[in-house]
């Protein structure tokens, strides 16, 4: 279970006239075993913040998130990046990685991570390549030369290569086409079915509709 | 387990003279992670790297290496001869101009191994295969192997140095701006090889940088340094992306963004 209790989050820009910047107060709710919770609320009202303060890569004002049995807010660096590895995928809308590094090592990272033999991570990653519908001639090139929505599909594959039991999702589906957003609505179901918890922000209402179980909508809290 | 660490650097102060080098710096690295060391020119970041790998004296603090042989050493402790055996067998160091890490007078294979020599290799084959293989590992040519560094460019050279420094397969690499004036694409190679060295050899990197980019790629934990302290320390993409500290904050918002 994903557990948010009484957020709060607020940047101190120092160099920008010491502004304070409130996003949201006293945020709360829960994320059962199988359940997709979609954030919603217009752009401003902190969703992407709130998945980055859940993944720990911003830091809690006041409140907390809980993963399990782990608390974020008084977790040492080294186990927010145990919590990632084993347990806590993120899929964000922009691909970072090392250029010149072939699609297939990109995607099977994580398994190798998590220390998987290369043989079977390799064949994990063919399969979910496929799923994706990646043509196969552009495995062994860097996915930075790929188009917007191919990236995107990486991003994906990399974050369902491994069954996650947390993932938090920032628009998985925002730039790809009618056919591949279902692949990847279907890729959320099977994790949903899987027993996954899932936070995501899909600014597509369709896409939303068909994968959402609740809604939470930030603008009300 | 207390005794799991590989390397700890505890109140680390180095002084020159009236002026900070670097004070009461502490920081600690366990086998296959990567520490990044980041800020502008002038804080500090070479000197505590020189420091905590037994290059310069310390003035105060205590450095910690567990070895091989799970026996912990303290470099402030131990006779010179006994840290050169541990730089050598535990530890490497790649230095920003490669010039400084390299033979320039010997061929590229000969800098791969007299370090293997030093730590025991003796057969002349052997080790002309190990140095052909490292040599292909950081995408130099092979015919290139008894051609000295001075004729290869400065990336080239940059690579035969990390060759060089990792063949004895250290556990602890130092490295003081390895990527810095390389072009894109030899750093992304250097990069990619790096990753990869961490993960399938489970060695630890301890890397200065002024390069945020280099950092965010490669580094789990980073440390912020202004004036010869830390003020910032911890998870990379938090660093990064939420500073909590007005100089990081400054730092990481005079990046271009690409």
């Amino acid at each position: 279970m994903i557990q948010i209790k009484n957020l709060n989050k607020s940047f101190e820009l120092y160099n920008q006239n010491n502004t304070n910047i409130n996003v949201f107060k006293n945020i709360n709710f829960k994320v059962d075993k199988g359940e997709v919770v979609a954030l919603t609320g217009n752009s401003g009202t902190g969703k992407s913040t709130l998945l980055k303060l859940i993944y720990g890569s911003y830091v809690i004002s006041k409140g907390d998130v809980l993963i399990a049995d782990v608390n974020v807010r008084k977790s040492s660096p080294r186990d927010i990046l145990k919590l990632r590895k084993n347990k806590l995928g993120y899929v964000s809308q922009f691909l970072r990685v090392v250029p010149r590094v072939p699609t297939i090592e990109v995607v099977i990272e994580p398994l190798l991570d998590i220390g998987c033999e290369k043989k079977i991570a390799l064949k994990k990653g063919q399969e979910i390549l496929e799923i994706l519908k990646i043509p196969k001639n552009l495995w062994n090139l860097s996915p930075l030369t790929f188009s917007g929505g191919e990236q995107q599909r990486v991003n994906i594959a990399r974050g369902f290569i491994h069954n996650y039991p947390y993932l938090l999702l920032d628009e998985p589906t925002a730039s790809l086409d009618h056919n591949n957003k279902n692949i990847v609505l279907h890729l959320i179901e099977k994790a949903k079915l899987n027993g996954s918890a899932i936070i995501g922000i899909f600014h597509d209402e369709i896409a939303r509709n068909k994968v959402a179980t609740r809604e939470v909508n930030l603008e009300n809290l | 387990m207390m005794q799991d660490f590989l390397f700890k650097a505890s109140n680390i102060s180095k002084y020159y003279g009236q002026n900070v080098g670097c004070k009461n710096v502490s920081l600690d690295i366990n086998s296959g992670e990567v520490l990044g060391i980041v800020g502008e020119s002038g804080s500090g970041k070479s000197t505590l790297l020189n420091c905590i790998y037994g290059n310069l004296k310390v003035d105060e603090g205590d450095i910690l290496l567990n070895d091989k042989s799970k026996t912990i050493l303290n470099f402030t402790k131990i006779d010179e001869p006994k840290l050169r055996l541990i730089q050598r067998s535990d530890l490497a160091f790649v230095h920003q101009n490669p010039r400084d890490g390299l033979r320039m007078n010997i061929s590229a294979g000969g800098n791969i191994g007299e370090r293997l020599m030093a730590i025991g290799h003796r057969n002349y084959g052997e080790i002309r295969e190990i140095a052909s293989s490292w040599l292909e590992k950081v995408e130099i040519d092979v015919s290139r192997i008894d051609d000295k560094p001075s004729t290869f460019s400065g990336g080239m050279q940059q690579r035969l140095q990390i060759a060089r420094n990792l063949v004895t397969k250290p556990r602890l690499i130092f490295m003081d701006e390895p990527t810095g004036g390389l072009d894109v694409s030899v750093q992304a190679k250097i990069l990619d090889l790096l990753r990869n060295l961490v993960r399938e050899l489970g060695i630890a990197a301890i890397i200065v940088t002024h390069d945020l980019g280099v950092v965010r790629l490669l580094a789990d934990r980073i440390i912020v340094m202004q004036n010869g302290n830390v003020i910032e320390a911890g998870l990379c993409d938090q660093v990064l992306d939420d500073p909590q500290h007005k100089y990081s904050q400054l730092l990481v918002s005079s990046v271009l963004q690409v």
